[in-house]
This record gives C-alpha cells, sequence and structure tokens, in this order.
C-alpha cells in the first residue's frame, strides 16, 4: 500500500499548479458557468489553452495528438485544476466520446477526430437519453436505417449536456428493431450542423443553459461514422460511461476543498447576531463532517482511478464514486447556504457576496446531479447487481 | 499509488481468516462474551504461538518486527471475526513500551508479551473525562523517588486479566496536558481494585480504583511530565486500530447481510432482488468502501511515520457512524431474526456502538478535525 502520488505524476502537478497560478483563470470567457461539479465552467478559450499544453488527450496516443501518458498523470492534473477553479469542463465533454474512439474507432476515425479534439478545436456532445427514455437506454426509440452509404437517422434526443456549443454529437439509435431490444443499437457521431438537426437549449433551475433536447429529422450519417459494430452500441456506450460517471465526478473533493477553504475563512472573520460565527460549535462540527466526508470522496476517487490506471474495469466503483460525490456537493452546498445565512439570496455587492452567490449557485445546480448520467437509485442498482451479485429484479 | 496489500499481508489475512472461522466460531464468541473471564487461554495460547501478540515487536525482543499495515491486516480479521479477548489493549500497550519504554522495560517486558505471557491494558478515562487529556484528574504525587497514584480509571479493557496497566496520571497540578507521566502500575497490586462495568457489547471494561499506589521508578515510562505529548500519540494510534478492527467487522456484516437477502425468499423471490434492500445494501457498500481507505490511509501513514492525526480524526469520525449506518441497515435487512439474541448480527450491531465510543466518538473527533481545517 502506497498513497503517494510518483514523482512524475509531483512534476506534472507542480507544472500545472504554476500554469494555473500564470494564467489569469477568472479573465477566460465562460460559455457555461461554473458546473457544480467542482472543475470550473466551460470556457472555449481556456480549452484550446489546456489543448495547447496536450493536456486534453493527455492519454490519447501520440499519433492522434495525445501525450501517451498515465490515467494517473491525467487524474493529477485535473485534480490541480479542479482545485484552482479552471474552466476546464470543456476538457471532461470529450471524454466519453474520445474513449469511445480511442478504443473502438477505425484509423480513419481517429485521424479525423482526435486531433482536433486534442487541440480542443471540436466539442462534443453525447445523445442518449430521450424523453421516454432517460437512464433506460434500451428504450431508445431513435431510428436509423441504412440507405446506400449513409445512415438516415430519426427521433429526438433530450439533456445532452452543452449540444448548443458542441459541433459533435455522438448518438445512440436503434439500427434492428427486431432484434432483442439490448442487439439492436448502433452510435453515431453525428456532425450537429448537418440537415435535418435542431438543438434547442433548456434552462434550468439554477438558471444555467447547459443541456438541450435534440431533434433528428431526415438527418444523413455517412456510413464511415458508425463508431464500432452495427447493433454492438449498447455495450460500447456502457463502457465509455464508464469512464464519464468516474471523470464527471472524480474532482468534487479538490473542487469542493476550494470551496471548504472559502468557507472557513468566511466563519473565521464574519459576525453575525454580534458574535463571531467561529465560535459556535455547531458550524464547527457541521464543517468538520464536510471536510470528512470530501476526504472519504478524494479517497473513493483514489482508489477507482488506481483501478483504472492498471487497466481494471471500474463497473461498480465508478458508481460509487457517483453517487457519494453528487450527494455529497448537494449536502455541502447546503452547508455554505447554512453558514452563510439568509443574505445568500440576495445577489448584493458585499464583501461575501462573490461567496454567496456561487453557494446558491450550487444549491439549485447540484439538485439535478444526481439524476445527470444515471440517477443515484440506477448507480445503487449498478453497486448491487455487480458489485454486491444481488439477484436482478 | 498503490491500493494493494503485499503477498506476505494477503497470506497473513489468509491465515488469520482461516485460524479464526475453525478456532473462534460464533457459538464460542457467544459463550465468551457471557462469560465472566472474556476469553479462553486455549485460543490466546494458539494465538500467541501464531506470533501476532509480537506482530510489531522487533525481533531482538522476541517478536516478528511486522509493520503496523500487518496489524491493521490482523485487526480486520479480528474484527471480522468479532474476537474476544485482550490482543487490543495488550497491542497498544506494547507500542506505548517500544515507543518510550527504557531498554530494560522493552527487554523485561516485550519478549513475554511475544510469547502470550503477559497482558497489558490502558487505563486513561475517568468518570468525568473521556479522551480530553488535558482535564485528566487521576493524581500522581511525588514521595522520595516514588510515585504515589490516587485516582479512578473508568472504561479499562480486561484489567481483570491484566498483569500491567498504563495508567495515565497527573504529576504537576494545573498544567493541561504538561504534567501527566504514563505509569506500568502492575495490576495485582493490593491497593487496586478491579470492579467490572456491565457493558452492551459484552466486551470486559472496567473501574480501576487506585487509593495510594506506590509506583517506583522503574515502572515510569517515558520521561516524568511529559507523558501526555505521546499518549496523545498513542490514543491516534489506537484510534486507526480501532478502526482497522471495526472495518472488518462491517464487512462481515455486509457479507452476512448480502448472503442472507440472496436466499431469503419473501412473495416467491429472493429479497435481494428487492429495490428496497438492494439500495439498502448498496449504501452499507458505500459505507464500508469509505471505511476501508481513510482507515488504510490513516494506517499507511503511521507506517510510513508521517505525521496522521488529522487522518486519524477522520477515519474515526466516518468510520463510528459507518459502520453504525451499516449495522442498523443489516437488521432492517434481516428482519425480526436478526432481532435474536442468537444471531450473529447482534454481536456486531452492539460491538459496532462500543467502539464508536472507544478512543472519543465522532463528535470528539471532528473537533480535533475542526482544528486541523483552520477552525
Amino acid at each position: 500500500m502506497d498513497f503517494r502520488f510518483s514523482e512524475k505524476e509531483e512534476a506534472l502537478r507542480a507544472e500545472v499548479r504554476q500554469f494555473c497560478q500564470k494564467e489569469n483563470l477568472e479573465s477566460f470567457p465562460c460559455e457555461i458557468e461554473d458546473e457544480g461539479y467542482g472543475f470550473g465552467g466551460w470556457s472555449r478559450a481556456f480549452t484550446r489553452k489546456l489543448g495547447e499544453k496536450g493536456w486534453l488527450g493527455i492519454t490519447w496516443p501520440k499519433e492522434y495528438g495525445g501525450l501517451g501518458r498515465s490515467v494517473m498523470e491525467r487524474f493529477v492534473a485535473a485534480e490541480e485544476l479542479a482545485y484552482h477553479r479552471a474552466p476546464q469542463y470543456g476538457h471532461l465533454f470529450n471524454d466519453a466520446v474520445g474513449a469511445g474512439i480511442v478504443a473502438h474507432g477505425t484509423q480513419e476515425q481517429k485521424s479525423e477526430f482526435l486531433p482536433k479534439m486534442a487541440r480542443g478545436e471540436i466539442f462534443w456532445s453525447t445523445g442518449l437519453s430521450e424523453p421516454g427514455a432517460g437512464s433506460d437506454l434500451l428504450n431508445t426509440a431513435t431510428r436509423a436505417v441504412k440507405n446506400g452509404d449513409d445512415y438516415i437517422l430519426n427521433g429526438q434526443k433530450i439533456w445532452p449536456t452543452g449540444a448548443h456549443l458542441a459541433e459533435w454529437s455522438l448518438i445512440l439509435a436503434r439500427t434492428d428493431p427486431d432484434a432483442p431490444k439490448a442487439r439492436g443499437l448502433s452510435t453515431f457521431l453525428v456532425d450537429v450542423r448537418s440537415p435535418g438537426v435542431t438543438v434547442n437549449p433548456i434552462i434550468d433551475m439554477a438558471g444555467a443553459k447547459s443541456f438541450n433536447e435534440i431533434f433528428l429529422e431526415d438527418v444523413r450519417v455517412p456510413k464511415r461514422h458508425l463508431l464500432g459494430q452495427e447493433n454492438r452500441g449498447l455495450p460500447l456506450v456502457f463502457e465509455c460511461l464508464e469512464g464519464d460517471r468516474f471523470w464527471g465526478r472524480c474532482l468534487r473533493h479538490a473542487g469542493s476543498w476550494r470551496d471548504l477553504e472559502d468557507l472557513v475563512q468566511y466563519v473565521n472573520e464574519a459576525k453575525y447576531d454580534g458574535r463571531s460565527l467561529k465560535e459556535d460549535r455547531v458550524l464547527q462540527d457541521t464543517l468538520a463532517e464536510i471536510a470528512v466526508e470530501l476526504e472519504v470522496c478524494r479517497m473513493l476517487s483514489y482508489k477507482a482511478v488506481w483501478l483504472l490506471n492498471k487497466g481494471s474495469s471500474i463497473s461498480w466503483e465508478s458508481s460509487v464514486v457517483k453517487v457519494f460525490a453528487d450527494e455529497l456537493g448537494q449536502r455541502m452546498a447546503n452547508v455554505g447556504l447554512q453558514v452563510l445565512g439568509p443574505q445568500v439570496q440576495l445577489r448584493d455587492n458585499s464583501k461575501w457576496a462573490s461567496l454567496r452567490r456561487r453557494f446558491m449557485f450550487l444549491y439549485n445546480f447540484n439538485r439535478g446531479l444526481s439524476l445527470a448520467g444515471g440517477t443515484s437509485e440506477i448507480q445503487r442498482n449498478t453497486i448491487a447487481l455487480r458489485g454486491l451479485g444481488l439477484p436482478r429484479s | 499509488m498503490d491500493f494493494s496489500f503485499t503477498e506476505e499481508q494477503e497470506m497473513l489475512r489468509k491465515i488469520a481468516r482461516d485460524f479464526l472461522s475453525t478456532e473462534c466460531p460464533k457459538d464460542l464468541v457467544r459463550k465468551i462474551v457471557k462469560d465472566e473471564k472474556g476469553y479462553t487461554p486455549e485460543l490466546w495460547g494458539k494465538m500467541a504461538e501464531l506470533g501476532w501478540m509480537g506482530l510489531v515487536i522487533p525481533e531482538k525482543y522476541g517478536g516478528i518486527e511486522g509493520s503496523f499495515l500487518d496489524v491493521a491486516v490482523l485487526l480486520e480479521e479480528m474484527g471480522r471475526a468479532a474476537l474476544p479477548g485482550p490482543f487490543f489493549p495488550t497491542l497498544i500497550g506494547s507500542l506505548a513500551i517500544l515507543e518510550v519504554g527504557s531498554e530494560e522495560q522493552k527487554k523485561g517486558l516485550l519478549p513475554k508479551i511475544a510469547q502470550g505471557k503477559l497482558v497489558l491494558t490502558l487505563a486513561v478515562s475517568e468518570p468525568d473525562v473521556g479522551y480530553e487529556l488535558n482535564a485528566l484528574q487521576c493524581q500522581a504525587t511525588a514521595d522520595g523517588k516514588e510515585y504515589s497514584v490516587d485516582g479512578t480509571k473508568l472504561f479499562v479493557e480486561y484489567a481483570h486479566l491484566a498483569d500491567l496497566v498504563l495508567c495515565a496520571a497527573r504529576s504537576k497540578d494545573n498544567s493541561g496536558q504538561q504534567g501527566i507521566t504514563l505509569f506500568l502500575v502492575d495490576a495485582k497490586h493490593p491497593n487496586l481494585t478491579v470492579i467490572p462495568i456491565d457493558a452492551i457489547a459484552g466486551d470486559k471494561q472496567f473501574q480501576v480504583t487506585l487509593n495510594r499506589v506506590r509506583i517506583p521508578q522503574g515502572s515510569i515510562l517515558g520521561e516524568v511530565h511529559k507523558g501526555g505529548e505521546y499518549l496523545q500519540k498513542l490514543l491516534q494510534v489506537a484510534t486507526v486500530a480501532k478502526c482497522a478492527e471495526m472495518t472488518g467487522g462491517a464487512q462481515q456484516v455486509l457479507d452476512m447481510t448480502v448472503d442472507y437477502v440472496k436466499q431469503r425468499v419473501q412473495f416467491d423471490h429472493p429479497i435481494g432482488s428487492l429495490q428496497a434492500i438492494q439500495h439498502h445494501c448498496a449504501n452499507m457498500l458505500i459505507d464500508l468502501e469509505g471505511m476501508k481507505y481513510v482507515t488504510y490511509l490513516a494506517a499507511w501513514k503511521v507506517n510510513e511515520g508521517l505525521p496522521f492525526g488529522k487522518e486519524a480524526a477522520v477515519a474515526k469520525v466516518w468510520t463510528s457512524e459507518a459502520y453504525r449506518r451499516i449495522s442498523d441497515l443489516a437488521h432492517q435487512c434481516h428482519g425480526a431474526i436478526g432481532f435474536c439474541e442468537d444471531h450473529d448480527l447482534p454481536l456486531y450491531s452492539k460491538r459496532a456502538k462500543a467502539s464508536e465510543f472507544a478512543f472519543g466518538d465522532a463528535r470528539f473527533q471532528r473537533q480535533l478535525v475542526a482544528r486541523e481545517i483552520g477552525l
């Protein structure tokens, strides 16, 4: 057992830290504000900056614009960026699709997409859920019918994050309606500027424009943009989502640790009802509890990334990370509001206004995280079935 | 980063699991819990033969010279088996002697401990004091070259079997954590009274009263007046060790629950196929995963000689509450059968509660965490 990072990993961490300290992180325009995942907003400009460093495709083969570095190194870099609130979220959009293309793409697909993704020039969203089927991908109704050298896609997708900013989308569609449900689905790399594609942003309760609905009406997708084998789309998607669940949540501890530091500073300086907040034993307990949970969250992430790094599956471990991180995010946001008091509702310019706005946003936004990417209930099913071997219902 | 145990540790785990499942079945545990001795000399002797009491003791004192992570592995298995007996307090006592004992004390005591011939126990808590060392009241008065100790200690484990009581007493007045001295008190001293506490988990705990117990120079452990600082660290090590034991117990509780819900049929289906039960079990696994890694992190830091105060407190906060939650859900999944005294589950759920209080409960530990994060 050894919980140290290697010298190489520490060197990368130091490099990323220096980069964060040198760049004026707040100066990058964000297309989507901080998403509450704990890793900053979505900034096209900053993502390109990461691309220049090679960190977007950090684990990808060098021939496709990557750095060929380890999964652990990617994690260390991402952890450091998250702590510094770098608007790195766009980086993670690439992941599910990037991993899918690296693992299952044709030579041509790899050359076409990976280098541009690694430079931060093109962005992806994933079109999986549908209005009638949220986490239940077996009931995907979007159809893809072969027509000469193309497939013609028809259907509707909902909840893809950032689709209004992305150029491309990974779409799951039914290619064989007669096959058993799990065996008739395929994945397509779809140019969202193709004729017949309509993307409508949906405003969430935090006021953020982050996810969307996508309408597909006789959309022509060339055969060369079928990812993986025809009718084998579902296992491919599950494989990608396993990583997505992890990368989408594994930085909660790093970003939230920074938030906790802010709250501690606030408590040490602020007064309410004529008393110093720092003398409030209940507040001390509450914040200590959050610190404990962030440590647990950190170790759960470390365990999962250690498994990933040595090439093992994290089929249920990623669900553990997701459930824990999402529910902790919600508890923490609520604790933040309790600490900051009734003025969290105000958007004033007082000393602590930015902290208040941040926690109010997190409180609203984090509500969605235990729904996005598979609800916590779905994750618990996965943990029970795969982690504990319980029988299917 | 490496979350795996070494081959030797895996072997130790296997040997311990096999040995304890054969030599310490639950029927025996239940018998021992009800018996006032609280252990059997046969089992104790066999454990000594395996070298367990000497696991952390250097070879030159007759031990095996294992690491603290080895100890964590062994304690996990002991927790899993709900092993009764004075192993835990003896281990903590031997760590104290190793750290601050004189060469003479080491030579005299450690080989005997390693052979299983000496039982130790730790006496810190008092009627009005938990683990807040600043508040200790037990008094040590200098009397020539000797000290005379007066006071009452609570929750002294296996004091009735112990040969030596490692007792913390105030040797200087009103000096906070400064001015505490550790004494190795002969447990059979005529002025020392041992009264059993009827504790819920059946683990053997005692009130120890010292009435002018004279302690010779050679029985002072470490430097006079400087025991507080070391005791603090010893308690933190004990905390991590307790977390390892609790983790093993929680693992067993989850395993027995998963086995049960796979087999138990209600309304024509195993209840383990019901989502409500599955979610309870998933929650148990999430809690247990957390227990493991915060405990391993702390144990690893102890092992490496790195500062581990924060990690120990974090581990105890999480472990105390997670083990209780796991036990609660296990009872809910087992239904009425798990409520019966003869079932294995209460052995664990009661111990979960007792362990929660050991070395400071979550509320106590959260205060330590609060200091660590700058509050």
